[in-house]
This record gives structure tokens, C-alpha cells and sequence, in this order.
């Protein structure tokens, strides 16, 4: 899932750079964005995926949630607060809520889903549409 | 806003192929905002279009989404701004 295109890297051509507070600004924008800034951890770039941009590409998903009737705007609330959640949208239709997820890493994305947002109150069923990169 | 999302089933292989399609349909319109995905699950396709009316987003959806060929299903979705 995850692979690196090094031709971006340029001096930045290995595979583990140590971050830290001091060095940090040596580095291009979307190698911190990399790290988070979680400083002197050793950012592990083989997790990543690395876009000819140079811009990080993030992993996306859209989550669509069915939820108790009248409880649309508390669980929209508390959706918005779940970090990660980049939108939320009460719609009308087959389902209630969409929302849409994003996070540099699947694993990231799998943990907000299944821990954060299916055990809100009142939600009946999520259904996820993971983002195909390359089909944008 | 008026906005919209869209769940599109295509037919098998033609995703990449119908994507295209909607980008460029939407690439021409003037008045509406798009965001479009290829997505993993029990639909094919995301759309997501915001436009200044109701109606351009219907007679989008309508007149030329549903046009294309290999769309299989379309399922609309209209933003409640509430």
C-alpha cells in the first residue's frame, strides 16, 4: 500500500532521517508534514506514499452513516470534533450523514473509523467507500 | 450552497474510463465546485458537486452524468444546510 518515490528526495535519498526541533527546518515542508513533528523520531519513510508534487498524498475515506431519527445533529457535532474528519454533511436519502476522513495513513484512517466514529451514540450503521489513489 | 453527492455503480474495468468522462463534463461548467473519487466499497464512484442552484445540479446530474455510458446506478444525495 504504502511505497516511496525517492527521485522527490533529492539529498533526502535514504530511507530514515532523524527529525528533530533543531534540524527540522532543513527539510522540505511535506517531509515535517511526514513526521508531524513527533521530533528526533525516526520517521519512517517506506509508510509513505510520496507524490511527484511534491505534496503529501493523503489517505481519504467517505464514511456514510445511518443514524436514530432526530439524532442527526448531536452525532454531526460530535463528528466534527473527532480529529480527522475533514467534512460532515447531514443529507437527504438512503443514508443520513456523510462524512469525509482523511489522514496520511490508512491505518489511521481504519482506527478513526472503527474506534472513534462507530461507537458515537444513536449510530445505527456506517458503510465505508475507501479512496482509490490514482482515481481522482 | 446548494450541494450534491453522487454514488455511482460502473461497470466493471470502465472506472478509470467513466472518471475521466465526469472530469471533463465538469471541467467545462463554469458555476460549480467538484470533488471526485474512485472509491473501494459497495460503490465505484464519489462525486461531490456544489453549485448556485438546485436546478444546475439537477440538470448536471439529469442531462449529462446519467448520459454517460457504463453507469450503471447513480444514487443522489442533496446536502441538508441545516
Amino acid at each position: 500500500m504504502y511505497r516511496i518515490d525517492t527521485s522527490n528526495f533529492g539529498e533526502l535519498n535514504k530511507t530514515n532521517v532523524n527529525l528533530t526541533e533543531s534540524n527540522k527546518d532543513k527539510y522540505p515542508n511535506y517531509v515535517q508534514n511526514l513526521a508531524k513533528f513527533r521530533y528526533s523520531e525516526q520517521v519512517n519513510y517506506d509508510r509513505y506514499y510520496i507524490s511527484n508534487n511534491p505534496k503529501l498524498i493523503v489517505a481519504q475515506a467517505y464514511v456514510l452513516i445511518n443514524c436514530e431519527l432526530g439524532t442527526e445533529e448531536s452525532v454531526i457535532s460530535k463528528l466534527k470534533s473527532i480529529e480527522g474528519v475533514k467534512e460532515v454533511h447531514g443529507i437527504f436519502g438512503a443514508y443520513d450523514i456523510l462524512a469525509k476522513i482523511e489522514s496520511d495513513r490508512v491505518e489511521d484512517l481504519r482506527a478513526t473509523i472503527t474506534w472513534k466514529i462507530r461507537k458515537i451514540d444513536n449510530i445505527k450503521s456506517t458503510l465505508t467507500l475507501m479512496g482509490i489513489e490514482g482515481q481522482m | 450552497m446548494p450541494t450534491a453527492y453522487f454514488l455511482l455503480n460502473v461497470a466493471l474495468n470502465h472506472e478509470v474510463e467513466v472518471i475521466e468522462k465526469i472530469k471533463k463534463i465538469l471541467k467545462n461548467e463554469n458555476s460549480i465546485t467538484y470533488e471526485l473519487q474512485g472509491v473501494f466499497g459497495i460503490y465505484d464512484v464519489i462525486v461531490k458537486i456544489t453549485s448556485d442552484s438546485d436546478d444546475n445540479i439537477r440538470h448536471l446530474a439529469l442531462d449529462k452524468i446519467k448520459q454517460i455510458n457504463k453507469i450503471q446506478s447513480a444514487i443522489t444525495m442533496m446536502v441538508n444546510d441545516n
